[in-house]
């Protein structure tokens, strides 16, 4: 999963989107997703991914990667459905449509959002330990994921990659992550100490200010407005 | 010159019970002074950068930067010091090169028109002006290490710390980044410490050296009067710059030269061997 080019998204791209303030995306992306998540209805479950889509599409994300963001969601709740041995092709319509919302509506708001904006936002209503913790957790994330992808193929370089050695395989993969667990308490001391040289307090500070509002916050608003009303009038199983 | 940091005989164990003794000479740096540690693997060198940056407390011994103990008043000193660590990508906070390096400067309270004439005054400094608006990930590591020490020297450090800040780098980027910090020396007055064992590269960046070898620091002083030294250097598992050795080879073989440290020293030395007539007119 390349978290990084989700980064690069957010910081090279320019569109309404985001030019808006991360209170009204946030408001937008939060709208869509509790209402997914409490919908029963199909409509709400159908026309709110659609509508997330669109913004998905129209803020610069391309179709084919996020077909691979929505890869993994889709997948989880096509096994959770055949676990539960196809019980009701309407329950699992619902399953896999909260799932695709979900992920539509956080990569939107993070393909639109630089991550600083989003933990300075945070970091306005969270304690500072809770918000120091995400964010160290979303920088080492990237470079233990480097870190895994590395050691997975040094497996397979080494031979012991294949259902020809599962046994061994899943001896190694379990060895592999108890190395990145112990890398990741590594660096998140030695990531503590550069960010206390470099001025970090706890609180993070960005050029854009959370407060700030104009006339291109609107269209977030509005829509996640229009999403919670659909999501209050809408009847379980179909139309409004 | 006034003396910023001083080590005196310090003694770490690690959890896993390798216990380091960092004794012999004092490590010393003063005001502006470049200075270079050198050491083969698992001599000290990182341990020694880990305590005057705090992030480890000697058991023994006294460690003092800026007149403060690093481990117990770091807050007091951490705005004096800049570091580089050998992984760079541990250190890029910002999402772009832009808010990675005013990211110290809006910590430490800078007001947005500061941050923007020092953002541009540094870039321009570093030559990454076109770096500017890109992403961090996606930067090649001669750019990325650019970077770090971008946000390193955000703040106007008085001591800029760098660990292995040539490791990885291609012939170029190495002599970019040497004349770099040279530059942020002669320019601000920044005094560094660098640890290397790219012993080539030692006379370009440093006017004193410490030898350490099995954690001790065994000598201090100038490249030349270091790198002439075969048995210390033989001791502490390195060997001498290829033109210093080259030089040795000659004397040893009956021709009557100095021993260079550096390129220039090195042209003029052959420029003379060449053609001794200039000389004597």
């Amino acid at each position: 999963m390349d978290i990084a080019f989700i980064d690069y998204l957010a910081n090279t791209k320019a569109g309404a989107m985001r030019k808006c303030g991360i209170a009204s995306k946030l408001f937008l992306c939060l709208s869509c997703l509790s209402v997914c998540l409490c919908a029963r209805s199909l409509t709400v479950l159908i026309s709110v991914p659609a509508l997330l889509l669109v913004f998905n599409l129209i803020s610069g994300m391309p179709p084919c990667r996020l077909m691979h963001f929505l890869f993994y969601p889709v997948f989880f709740s096509l096994a959770f459905v055949f676990m539960r041995l196809f019980s009701d092709p309407y329950d699992a319509a619902v399953i896999l449509l909260k799932a695709t919302a979900s992920v539509l509506s956080m990569v939107l708001l993070l393909i639109t959002t630089p991550f600083t904006d989003l933990f300075s936002f945070l970091g306005a209503f969270l304690p500072k330990v809770i918000v120091s913790s995400l964010f160290f957790a979303y920088r080492i994330f990237f470079m233990l994921l480097q870190k895994l992808s590395d050691s997975l193929k040094n497996m397979r370089l080494r031979g012991k990659f294949g259902l020809s050695h599962s046994v061994f395989y899943l001896k190694s993969i379990a060895g592999v992550l108890g190395s990145v667990f112990i890398s990741a308490v590594d660096m998140s001391e030695r990531m503590s100490v550069i960010y206390a040289i470099r001025g970090f307090n706890g609180r993070i500070y960005t050029k854009n200010s959370w407060r700030r509002f104009s006339a291109y916050d609107i269209l977030p608003v509005l829509t996640g407005i229009a999403v919670i009303c659909l999501g209050i009038f809408a009847r379980p199983g179909g139309a409004l | 010159m006034n003396e910023i940091v001083r080590v005196c005989c310090i003694k770490h164990v690690y959890p896993d019970k390798t216990q380091v003794d960092i004794c012999g000479l004092d490590f010393v740096v003063r005001e502006g002074e470049r200075v270079a540690i050198l050491g083969a693997n698992g001599a000290g060198k990182t341990t020694l950068l880990s305590h005057v940056l705090g992030i480890l407390a000697p058991l023994e011994g006294k460690v003092e930067v800026f007149g403060v103990s690093p481990s117990k008043e770091f807050d007091k000193i951490r705005r004096r010091i800049g570091v580089v660590f050998q992984n760079v990508d541990e250190q890029l906070i910002g999402p772009t090169v832009y808010d990675d390096i005013a990211f110290g400067l809006r910590c430490y309270g800078a007001k947005k028109a500061e941050v923007v004439a020092r953002v541009a005054e540094i870039a321009a400094d570093l030559d990454i002006e076109a770096l500017l608006d890109k992403v961090p990930h996606y930067l090649s590591g001669g750019q990325k290490k650019k970077v770090a020490l971008a946000g390193a020297i955000s703040m106007k450090p008085a001591l800029l710390i760098l660990d292995e800040p040539f490791d990885g780098l291609d012939p170029m980027s190495k002599n970019d980044m040497i004349s770099l910090i040279n530059k942020l020396n002669a320019r601000h007055g920044i005094a560094t410490v660098i640890t290397t064992h790219d012993i080539n590269i030692v006379p370009a960046i440093a006017e004193k050296i410490y030898v350490l070898c099995q954690g001790k620091i065994m000598a201090s002083g100038t490249p030349k009067q270091i790198f002439t030294q075969d048995a210390l250097l033989k001791n502490a598992k390195l060997e001498a710059p290829i033109l210093t050795r080259l030089f040795c080879d000659l004397r040893g073989s009956g021709v009557k030269t100095d021993i260079p440290v550096g390129i220039d020293e090195a042209q003029r030395l052959l420029q003379d061997l060449i053609y001794p007539h200039k000389q004597e007119r």
